[in-house]
């Protein structure tokens, strides 16, 4: 299997010069050329099929029956399909396409095959599994799942990277016992050897190009990123869902392998002024493009729960302190401002606070506890730490609970929470009201996004400019080795608590304006782990399967999180499990998460780091409390 | 009812339970350094593992011929699952940075918790246990049910085991040096792999105990009742002294008849007649631990744990 | 050149250009094990002291109550005539610096962020000016980064500032950390077996590095195996054994010290004939000093 034709390995070290170090070999051996025509050949038959029928009968999702134009889940084969041919197409060397594979491997290829032929055979299998056997099939969509197979199968056979080879006398103490037995290891060492090896992605300098393309490029690209986005959120089956989420997941991975994504990072290393102001007005066009109330009330959650997680993020990502009781800070925020909103369920029903000074008393009644719980706990060690944040979560729902008039004084109605929360008002505009701005009406729902995208936006700035500064500096060098940084001048217990501080009353602020877009609050959101996020498991795992220590990392991971239980409603009840284990998996295999911080890489793949003087190239440029931004 | 030394007593056997689960906290703590997050769950998992052999026992049989199999049930699932965790989760992760077996912890800890509420015929909501007869018993003003008594007299007996194993054994003094250097005890041909097994089967065993036990007292068992059990074993642990074995069970205690004469006489107190009651017994619990990490951070029996170089 | 300097029981402060830094009665006891037994020492402005002993005298130890690691069970060290506080940021603050034996830096940094956070104690921008940034805070960022970046020419490293730490070799890794401490502006360096791992050029190289620091008006206190940087290199000497100052001199009176060379060199040849002095004197183990039970055990 591992064997390579001479020419075609002559061929794959020209086509990778100056990566001696890197090893390829194909899975099928098969003539290079003769693999690049079969993977042509498959993309070109898999878009061809989604131009014909696949099944006789419109009860299938999605409309699979039109000949002419592609449909339902026909969409994603097709733009699988699509992407692969002209990824693959830039790595044959052809002038002016070389762009479309700047790291110059065929294993971003072969992960966009592979997700051409997952959607693909998904939606044949579907059709069967729902209209009762292969028999419904129209000759399109036997076309197309021989298509994908054909593509899948020339992409196996370009020369790929792949993992070094391993010396013959490797022990493998992860197999335990099973070491004695010869042919568990012959195979294990075989699959280690056959994994495809992505390190080392080498881009071409970006700097070069006009610096108006550089920014048309950030603008298509954000443009694109968010049509992906609202067309997965509008899918309206499951079925069409789970396709989608086949293709952009194994896509974005065969992208990123093929380093167009390492290559659009650089672009927006160089312009990170342009790419964030390009960021937030696609984010701001979110309602508009999506004219919604359903997917804007969809988005305010995402925002909520992502912007709680970015606050996480500097206690745990980078100051290193495992905070497992944050969204009772969120509580604490939420709680305050529901108190001074005028609500008649509050105390204090007659007082109406201003959104501003809502706000700063959630983030003040907040950074208060955070100090209370902070000043005796981080002292000492890290995990006690830990287990007191967890009880301090728990505590703060079981008294809240009881702050109800019966079991101890009335102060949060105990259960029933304090209802009736009055929509914000600022500077005159009602947040709960309808506001038609050109074509497009603004629904409660739009506002509070748009609010809350500001308050994200703060977020944000407040998690860069903290973490490349002075403070930041000290929370990472704690992070890394508290000793050393208390011999190098830091009060650690001061830095510690400042970072814990400024995570609960970010955490805090974001609680007020959920108070105000749930209408009401209640104790029963505020635990560790329950049926609804936020709660602090799934803050964590947002935080944990983003990345620590970045900035778009929990965004995206608190996203993923929020929005693939809503679209596949069978799954929410196994939410919470699938929570825990894929904490676990994460720790074991890529504890640095989907987007990894440099350092964070490095520190957990300890065996694996460069050799001296030998660093992935982008170092230099890329400064790295931010990379990922 | 509401004596003193019905209180005492109520706190003694409360505190046994504690002491019970606080025990597979502190040895592995004392040995790897890692609060296992898992172990209330390990508890639970216990009270369920005993919880499904009985079930499937012919009704003729008598508790108490049952007894013996329920507890071995139970210790079977609960060493199972804690062996199986250190092996499969923590142990790939021994020199990793710290955050991330405290994470694995937490997910470990999430998905058993989930997995028996999922998967355990019919535990979305509270399990009956079935009781011991007899009781209760009157001695002196105290009220006792024979639960609390088989809880106390398997603490005492669990106790005194260890004790011995730990202080005359082989296997018990390489694991006190494992305990207190890992290197050396490794070079002194310790396996310390092997060590930290037993850390956490003992743990697991212990747990076992402690979930049958309050399956018999109360009667009822639930998904969830690692998270509570487990947060104040985690406590009488600290205030015991994390690492200490004896710590832990005297942290229990402590702890156990705090929780109760505060949940007993804490309305007595001039200006706080509405802290009273179980409701607010939690928070006493967690306010004892804050102030114990502010006064005696070491705890009772422990030694300094501040980190240092 | 220089000469034996006794313990004179003089305030320090008192005489300028005197003492830097004053050890007076220094005992680290823990639990039953003493590992640094009522030292006394000094250091002048401008000086390179050296301290050497064998394994497991209690160097490192000494080192760590000096710099606030450890709270020294009896006695004080004084600073420019101040006592220091047993913390180790504040004695930072006050101006005493260190190095560590078994590197610590902050590895996933890059080598220039290492030298900033050395900064820390001489800048005073909070969470709030950062995240505000205004004038002020670029200002002190940019000042912040020239003088890093000039310690990292004075160290070589400069063409390095934006690697990692932990790809650095061996030497610079220890370079680094000597920029590091060097970033808190320092009156008094203390330097942990700087040398350890060397080979004889980075040795060499070493040497020069600490004259250089020493040229700035930087006094140096190091700990160090190797007797001939030792003797090149200081002032003055002393020698700690099993916790307790055996002598102190300039190079020459320790080099010909008999019970010197009996307890630290002459040791291993002829062990039964040795006076008191050495007999009290065991093999040390290969362990970091006086913190493990090996020790208590082998008396």
């Amino acid at each position: 299997m591992t064997d390579l034709p001479i020419a075609a390995a002559e061929e794959a070290a020209a086509a990778t010069a100056g990566h001696s170090t890197r090893r390829t070999a194909p899975f099928i051996p098969l003539p290079v050329t003769a693999a690049r025509a079969t993977t042509l050949a498959g993309a070109v038959i898999t878009t061809a099929s989604t131009f014909m029928s696949w099944t006789y009968t419109t009860d299938f999702p999605g409309d699979l029956t039109v000949s002419g134009y592609p449909g339902g889940l026909q969409v994603m084969t097709l733009i699988g399909a699509l992407l692969t041919g002209v990824v693959a197409l830039g790595t044959f060397g052809l002038k002016g396409l070389r762009w479309l594979n700047p790291a110059r491997t065929n294993n971003g290829v072969l992960l966009l095959a592979l997700a051409t032929l997952g959607t693909t055979w998904y939606t044949v299998i579907d059709i069967a599994a729902k209209l009762g056997g292969f028999a419904n099939l129209d000759p399109g969509g036997i076309v197309a799942f021989i298509g994908a197979l054909v593509l899948f199968a020339g992409a196996l056979a370009l020369p790929l990277d792949r993992h070094p080879e391993e010396a013959a006398d490797t022990e493998y103490y992860e197999l335990g016992w099973f070491e004695q037995v010869t042919p568990v290891v012959r195979g294990y060492a075989w699959l280690r050897e056959a994994r495809l090896h992505h390190s080392e992605l080498r881009v071409p300098d970006t700097r070069k190009l006009n610096p108006w393309l550089q920014r048309l490029v950030i603008v298509v690209v954000y443009a694109l990123g968010l049509k992906i986005l609202t067309f997965g959120l509008a899918t309206d089956y499951s079925d069409i869902f789970i396709g989608y989420l086949i293709v952009v997941a194994i896509g974005v991975w065969g992208l990123s392998a093929s380093g167009l994504i390492k290559q659009f990072q650089q672009l927006t290393q160089h312009n990170k002024r342009f790419a964030g102001t390009i960021g937030v007005i696609t984010a701001i066009a979110y309602p508009f493009a999506q004219n919604n109330e359903l997917w804007a009330n969809l988005g305010v959650y995402v925002l909520i729960v992502a912007t709680v997680a970015l606050g996480l993020n500097i206690v745990v990502g980078l100051t290193g302190l495992l905070d497992l009781g944050y969204v009772a800070f969120l509580g604490v925020g939420a709680y305050t401002a529901a108190l001074v909103s005028g609500s008649p369920f509050s105390i204090w029903s007659g007082t109406q606070f201003p959104f501003w000074a809502a706000a700063l008393a959630g983030m003040i009644a907040a950074c208060v506890f955070g100090v209370l719980i902070g000043a005796p706990t981080l002292r000492l060690r890290g995990d006690y730490l830990a287990i007191v944040t967890l009880g301090f979560g728990e505590i703060f729902r079981i008294v809240v609970r009881n702050l109800d008039g019966v079991s101890g004084p009335k102060v949060t109605n105990g259960p029933n929470g304090i209802a009736q929360i009055p929509d914000l008002s600022i500077f005159g505009y009602n947040l709960g009201d309808t506001h038609s701005v050109g074509s497009f009406t603004l629904g409660r729902f739009a506002n509070y996004y748009l609010l809350m995208l500001v308050i994200t936006v703060i977020v944000v700035l407040v998690f860069t400019r903290a973490a490349d500064s002075r403070i930041g500096r000290s929370w990472i060098a704690i992070r890394e080795d508290e000793t050393a940084a208390t011999a190098m001048g830091i009060n650690g217990f001061r830095v510690k608590l400042v970072a814990f501080a400024l995570g609960a009353s970010l955490a805090g602020l974001a609680g007020t304006v959920f108070a105000h877009v749930t209408n009401s609050v209640v104790p029963d959101p505020y635990q560790f782990s329950g049926p609804v996020p936020p709660n602090s498991a799934f803050l964590l795992a947002a935080v944990v399967l983003g990345g620590m220590g970045t900035v778009s990392g929990p965004i995206l991971g608190a996203a993923l999180l929020y929005v693939i239980p809503q679209k596949l409603g069978f799954l929410s009840k196994y939410e919470l499990f699938a929570f825990g284990i894929a904490l676990i998996l994460i720790m074991r295999f890529r504890p640095e998460g989907i987007i990894p911080n440099r350092r964070r890489q490095l520190e957990f793949h300890e065996d694996d780091a460069p050799a001296p003087g030998n660093r992935p190239m982008g170092d230099d440029t890329v400064p790295a409390t931010t990379a990922g931004a | 009812m509401h004596t003193l030394p019905q209180q005492l007593a109520n706190g003694l056997f409360l505190g046994s339970m504690y002491g019970l689960i606080a025990i597979g906290y502190t040895m592995v703590y004392g040995i790897v350094q890692l609060i296992n997050f898992a172990h209330g769950e390990i508890y639970m998992t216990g009270a369920f593992g005993a919880l499904a052999i009985y079930t499937n026992l012919p009704s003729s049989l008598s508790i108490w011929a049952a007894l013996p199999l329920m507890l071995i049930g139970g210790a079977l699932v609960s060493v199972v699952i804690a062996v199986g965790a250190e092996r499969l989760a923590y142990r790939p992760l021994r020199n990793a940075p710290r955050l991330a077996p405290l994470i694995t912890a937490i997910g470990l800890s999430l998905a058993l918790q989930q997995a028996v509420f999922n998967w355990y015929p019919d535990a979305k909501s509270g399990k009956r246990f079935p009781q011991l007869p007899g009781g209760p018993f009157h001695i002196g003003s105290v009220d006792v049910q024979s639960g609390d008594l088989f809880l106390l007299g398997a603490a005492v007996i669990c106790m005194l085991a260890l004790g011995i194993f730990v202080r005359s054994s082989r296997t018990g003094r390489a694991m006190q040096a494992t305990a207190q250097d890992p290197d050396t005890a490794k070079l002194m041909g310790v396996d310390t792999n092997r060590i930290i097994i037993i850390a956490f089967a003992i743990g697991g065993f212990f747990a076992a105990v402690a979930g049958l036990a309050s399956g018999l007292k109360y009667g009822q068992i639930q998904y969830n009742m690692g998270f509570q059990a487990g947060l104040k074993a985690f406590t009488a642990a600290v205030l015991g002294g994390i690492g200490n074995i004896y710590g832990a069970m005297l942290g229990g205690l402590v702890l156990g008849i705090a929780e109760a004469c505060a949940t007993a006489y804490i309305a007595n107190v001039p200006g706080m007649e509405q802290f009273g009651g179980g409701a607010w017994a939690q928070v006493w619990a967690f306010v004892l631990l804050i102030v114990v990490l502010l006064v005696r951070p070491q705890g009772l029996l422990g030694e300094r744990v501040a980190d240092r170089a | 050149m220089t000469t034996t300097i006794p313990q004179q029981p003089t305030p320090a402060g008192a005489e300028p250009g005197g003492a830097l830094l004053e050890a007076r009665g220094v005992i680290m006891r823990f639990g039953g094990l003493t590992a640094v037994r009522n030292v006394d020492l000094t250091v002048n402005k401008g000086e390179i002291v050296g301290l050497i002993g064998p394994n497991g005298a209690g160097k490192t130890t000494f080192f760590n109550c000096l710099t606030g690691l450890y709270v020294p069970t009896e006695g004080t060290v004084s600073y420019q005539g101040t006592v220091l506080p047993p913390k180790p940021h504040l004695v930072t603050k006050a101006g005493v610096a260190r190095t560590f034996q078994n590197i610590r830096l902050f590895a996933n940094m890059t080598v220039l962020e290492n030298v900033l956070v050395g900064r820390h104690t001489r800048t005073k921008e909070g969470l709030l000016s950062a995240i505000v940034r205004g004038p002020g805070y670029h200002r002190a960022e940019a000042q912040s980064r020239a003088r890093a970046m000039e310690l990292l020419e004075f160290t070589g490293l400069a063409d390095k500032a934006e690697h990692l730490a932990r790809n650095l070799p061996y030497g610079e890794q220890r370079k680094l950390e000597i920029a590091r401490a060097l970033a808190s502006e320092p009156g008094l360096l203390l330097l942990d077996e700087p040398t350890a791992g060397m080979n004889p050029q980075e040795t060499r190289a070493t040497e020069e590095l600490v004259f250089a620091i020493r040229d700035q008006g930087i006094a140096v206190l190091v700990i160090e195996h190797d007797m001939r940087f030792i003797f090149n290199l200081c002032d003055r000497v002393a020698v700690l054994v099993q916790g307790e100052k055996l002598v102190e001199g300039s190079s020459d009176v320790v080099q010909n010290d008999e019970r010197v060379i009996a307890a630290y060199l002459g040791e291993p040849f002829d062990a039964t004939s040795q006076d008191d002095t050495a007999a009290r004197e065991t093999p040390g183990t290969d362990q970091a000093e006086g913190t493990t039970s090996e020790q208590e055990n082998d008396r």
